[in-house]
């Protein structure tokens, strides 16, 4: 997806990320898309963070915890699991 | 770590072909042994390490794949608790320190993530072959089907988070894979817990918009 990450880029994409999660929710937009004028990709990269820094977790564990139910073709209850798996996840 | 992770995963890979074999101790338990190859890996021994990942793998496995075949209506499998199984099953707990509980689960987590995308592919592999006909393509967009994508994006995603920065991967999979908190796990890779939070909480959100990218 996008311009192949390297360690410089990731530092960067980093370092804004957090920024912009300490400001504002109406703030970060433009914020984000001042930082990033000059490189659409980190523009892009940055703005599909934000759109997940809040429910990336729950996604992760969702997929982790989905195995067992992928195995037989009936599934049931997932995401009451998932949501558990995702809150004891984040209690830090 | 890192060399310990490169072993860990050409254990993975190794898998069954490597199985050492497990004795029985007088408490039944698969092998009493791990718990003394714990000792000695953290002494810095590392034959000890080469002996105990076939070990603990082969437990893993054999774990998971009892959950994964039996018809469970209203339980998803959770990997910390498999990780917690094989914990109890393998380790005399009394003789270990907090440390090397630790190393266990730090190696369990790498290979929890293996078992279950090796078996995300063997899933999607068996729906493309074996004759099945268009007319399963409902049941193949169930949520299962979805899921096995899902940790199979996971996976790629994390292998390209990997590359620029193995620490934060890593913070994911011991997270994830093995459930240890935060503070374990910067006890684990040696930075502060609010460390681990800030570089949790980054690639949390960068995985949750790679896996949204990737199309399959």
């Amino acid at each position: 997806v996008g311009i192949p990450l390297t360690d410089e880029r990731w530092r960067r994409l980093e370092a804004l990320f957090l920024a912009a999660t300490e400001l504002a929710p109406h703030e970060r937009d433009g914020f984000a898309a001042r930082e990033t004028a000059d490189d659409p990709g980190l523009a892009s990269e940055l703005a599909g963070m934000l759109a997940h820094a809040s429910d990336g977790g729950a996604r992760i564990a969702r997929a982790i915890g989905g195995m067992a139910s992928a195995a037989p073709p009936r599934a049931t209850g997932p995401d009451t699991v998932s949501a558990r798996t995702a809150s004891s996840a984040s209690q830090y | 770590m890192a060399e310990t992770r490169q072993k860990g995963r050409a254990a993975c890979r190794a898998g069954k072909a490597t199985l050492f074999p497990v004795g029985r101790d007088d408490s039944g338990r698969p092998d009493g042994d791990v718990t003394q190859l714990l000792v000695r890996w953290a002494g810095g021994d590392n034959a000890a390490l080469d002996a105990l990942m076939p070990v603990v793998y082969s437990e893993l496995r054999k774990i998971a794949d009892a959950y994964l075949r039996r018809e469970r209506s209203s339980h998803t499998l959770q990997p910390t608790a498999l990780v917690n199984e094989a914990w109890l099953r393998l380790v005399r707990q009394d003789e270990l320190q907090f440390d090397h509980r630790k190393q266990f689960y730090a190696l369990a987590a790498q290979m929890m993530r293996r078992i279950l995308v090796d078996h995300a592919r063997a899933l999607a592999a068996d729906k493309r072959g074996g004759g099945a006909a268009r007319t399963t393509l409902d049941a193949e967009l169930s949520a299962g089907a979805n899921r096995t994508i899902e940790l199979l994006a996971l996976d790629e995603a994390l292998e390209q988070l990997a590359r620029v920065s193995p620490r934060q991967a890593q913070v994911i999979e011991l997270r994830y894979f093995a459930g240890l908190t935060v503070e374990e796990v910067g006890e684990l890779v040696g930075v502060s817990a609010a460390t681990v939070s800030r570089e949790q909480k980054t690639a949390e959100a960068w995985l949750g918009h790679t896996m949204s990218g990737s199309p399959d």
